[in-house]
């Protein structure tokens, strides 16, 4: 396999995980909120146990899309540096 | 089930309903396999009396070959990555794609069953490479590794600490399910089209299993291989 070919199946690879990552960050956030939901609702109240299902979703989210952008910060520097990046 | 292996796939049982838990069993024997090859590979080198003749490699196919252009081609793909850190992470990354890849094409024996199709195995391999990413970060940065939790600007800690444990937790999570998904699904789909259509239909969907084996098992190691440089690196997240 071509060095060029190699290095655009990493690219994509690493693409492809961030993008899942997304999905996977915002169920992992979703997950605490809700697995929590119990002992917030019987400690500080309804009102409060939802907002911290929500805190945790949206960070979540926030995770997420942080995981996303690196990947594609990483793939902005390497093409700037001009070595191995930048897909053909 | 393959037959002669009664004894070692019984006497792993799942606990919840008492069925063999294949997983376990085959994934012991593939160990053994890998270990085998191991061994027959490094036998000829192994020698205090090496000549240059035994550095040599053989002119045909044999198993150290084999054995050779494996790691030499896991070594090539870490330092492209990893540059001149590779060395130092190549036996987990090297023995955890040897496992994969093995355990990825065992799933084109007809009746045997990849240890990788089960969550367990899948999610164990992803929980040693959460677990040694953190350990390599503690290792080059002490507890200042701590620090990477806490995002660019100490007054952000609050929000990015548990920001940063989500991103972490995730890592396991895709690492598995990303594994476990393709080789289930690719199972799956060959023996549905196995039942379907018995003649010539298989060939096609071994070959695209044949690509599936490789291409999860480089997807692993390159993430893990991600993974482990991120928790090293001393620059700017």
């Amino acid at each position: 396999m071509s060095s060029q070919r190699r290095e655009n199946i990493r690219l994509v690879t690493q693409f492809s995980a961030g993008a899942l990552e997304l999905g996977v960050s915002i169920a992992v956030g979703a997950f605490i909120g809700v697995g929590a939901f119990p002992w917030v609702k019987a400690r500080f109240g309804e009102g409060a146990a939802y907002g911290f299902a929500l805190v945790w979703f949206l960070a979540g989210v926030f995770a997420g899309f942080r995981s996303l952008l690196r990947v594609l910060r990483k793939f902005q520097q390497e093409d700037e540096q001009g070595g191995n990046g930048g897909a053909r | 089930m393959i037959p002669g292996l009664n004894w070692l796939e019984h006497h792993f049982l799942n606990p919840e309903n008492g069925e063999p838990a294949f997983h376990v069993s085959n994934a012991i024997l593939l160990s053994l396999i890998i270990l085998l090859l191991a061994v027959l590979a490094r036998a000829k080198t192994k020698s205090e009396n090496l000549t240059d003749d035994d550095l040599v490699p053989e002119s045909r196919l044999s198993v150290r070959n084999l054995m050779e252009i494996m790691v030499s081609g896991i070594m090539g793909i870490m330092r492209d990555s990893m540059g001149h850190a590779a060395p130092r992470f190549f036996y987990l990354v090297g023995t955890l794609a040897f496992f994969i890849l093995f355990s990825n094409l065992s799933g084109l024996v007809p009746g045997f069953m990849p240890p990788t199709d089960n969550l367990n195995t899948t999610l164990a391999l992803a929980l040693v490479v959460f677990a040694m990413t953190h350990v390599y970060g503690f290792k080059e940065h002490g507890v200042a590794y701590l620090k990477h939790f806490a995002g660019p600007f100490w007054w952000l800690a609050w929000l990015m600490i548990p920001i940063e444990i989500i991103s972490h937790l995730a890592r396991p999570m895709s690492l598995s399910l990303r594994l476990f998904g393709n080789i289930m699904g690719d199972h799956k789909v060959a023996a549905i089209f196995f039942a379907l259509v018995p003649l010539a239909v298989p060939v096609f969907t071994s070959v695209l299993g044949l690509f599936v084996s490789f291409v999860q098992t480089f997807v692993f190691m390159l993430l893990t291989m991600v993974y482990f440089s991120g928790a090293i690196e001393h620059g700017e997240h």
